[in-house]
């Protein structure tokens, strides 16, 4: 340690003295101790500070003031951690997030129809296997249960297909394409084992529905049931079966 | 008696005037001054019970204070600036005898007129309560710019009181004189 360092150190010093256990302001004041120049300076830094430090302490705060501070801090009660900012903008991040995890889920199939069901996915549907035209994974798909497409559908050219799933079960889409013209004349054919769909009637007792601009029918018939969806009046489908 | 075993009375009478006078420096405004320390003693009460490290409630307090006056400062648009490059080579700097001449008021106009990143951490050394390594964990600053800012707001400070001293000791005669020295103040306060 050289004396500007020792300078630099003791102008950090407390006048008070309360620094004097530190072993650089220790090291630095004994150097002090043996350099007559660097105690000089020493001397008239600690006078100065002290002067300082006195005219501060004669500097009075208004009156009044801790009464206030004190009348204040009567009525200022601890905030409980779960009000703090942090903790709240927490809660808030988290309580997002569990929306968004809610909205992002898939909506729950079991508690919609099936038709229901079949037209959202339908209609949400952008991109079928039509360049595929993916026939033989369906006829594997279906091995020796036969698929019964609807009388009225027996000449319409079949696009193509693809999976899906409703509430775990596996089906198959079938789409037709009628030459008919309109924004989406094609017809959906959803096909499920019919062990998925126990409570699905006869072709005969098709049920039919309209939601909106969509219409649906739904029936089973030997091993598989059907529905059958478009954008149309639900009787178009009626007569297609 | 120990800090961490004082009551919220006890801790107001023991650091409510060197919390003010620190506000006092860094705001230069007795009213704001006044609302700092209150602010502080509410924020105690009202967040003190989760310093896990009671001893350390001294630090809290001072760390508070300031991080209340620079949230308060950055909402403020307009900022004062103080230079004294104007009248350095005017005046010497004051000693203990120029300081013995002046009151307590004067001393701490001095100390509101040294710039702003010396001002905290010499007031702080001259209040007294915080060793300069706990001023340097109070600022986030290492303890050698601690050091270092505390030489150099010690030279400003000097500087400072030694205008003060000449502004305050003018004779009527000396009227083109303390003209010249209250310019120079003026050019001080920006």
């Amino acid at each position: 340690m050289d004396k500007e360092q020792a300078k630099f150190i003791l102008q950090a010093r407390r006048p008070g003295g309360q620094d004097d256990a530190d072993p650089e302001v220790i090291e630095a004041l004994e150097m002090a101790n043996q350099d007559q120049e660097l105690q000089l300076w020493l001397d008239e830094e600690e006078e100065f500070d002290g002067v300082i430090v006195g005219r501060l302490k004669t500097l009075k705060a208004p009156d009044g003031l801790k009464d206030a501070i004190l009348a204040g801090g009567k009525v200022t009660h601890p905030t409980p951690l779960w009000k703090q900012p942090a903790y709240l903008a927490v809660a808030a991040c988290f309580a997002v997030l569990l929306t968004l995890t809610f909205l992002s889920m898939p909506s729950s199939a079991e508690a919609q129809p099936v038709d229901q069901f079949a037209v959202e996915y339908v209609a949400k549907l952008t991109k079928l296997s039509h360049k595929g035209n993916n026939l033989d994974e369906l006829k594997r798909w279906l091995g020796d249960r036969p698929v019964q497409v609807p009388r009225g559908l027996v000449d319409v050219p079949m696009m193509g297909c693809c999976a899906g799933s409703y509430d775990g079960r596996t089906f198959r889409i079938i789409c037709f394409k009628p030459n008919e013209d309109g924004l989406r004349p094609e017809i959906h054919l959803l096909v499920f084992d019919r062990e998925d769909m126990p409570d699905m009637p006869e072709v005969q007792e098709a049920l039919l529905g309209q939601h909106g601009d969509w219409a649906s029918a739904s029936w089973s018939e030997a091993g598989l049931s059907y529905v059958m969806v478009r954008v149309g009046k639900k009787e178009s489908l009626k007569q297609l079966l | 008696m120990p800090v961490e075993s004082l009551d919220f009375n006890d801790l107001v009478d023991r650091f409510y005037e060197g919390l003010f006078r620190f506000a006092l420096s860094l705001s230069r405004n007795e009213d704001q001054a006044c609302d700092l320390t209150q602010q502080t003693f509410y924020l105690w009460a009202a967040k003190g019970h989760q310093l896990r490290d009671k001893a350390k409630v001294k630090s809290w307090l001072f760390t508070t204070l300031h991080r209340e006056f620079l949230c308060g400062r950055r909402r403020e648009t307009k900022f004062r600036h103080h230079s004294i490059d104007a009248v350095e080579h005017e005046l010497p700097p004051a000693d203990s005898t120029v300081v013995n001449d002046l009151d307590g008021s004067t001393v701490i106009e001095s100390l509101q007129q040294v710039d702003d990143v010396y001002r905290a951490p010499l007031t702080l050394f001259y209040l007294e309560e915080l060793a300069y390594a706990e001023i340097a964990e109070m600022l986030e600053i290492p303890t050698g710019t601690v050091m270092s800012r505390l030489s150099r707001g010690k030279a400003q400070l000097r500087k400072i009181l030694s205008v003060e001293k000449a502004r305050r000791t003018r004779r009527p005669a000396d009227n083109v004189v303390a003209l010249d020295a209250d310019q120079l103040r003026k050019t001080a306060n920006g």
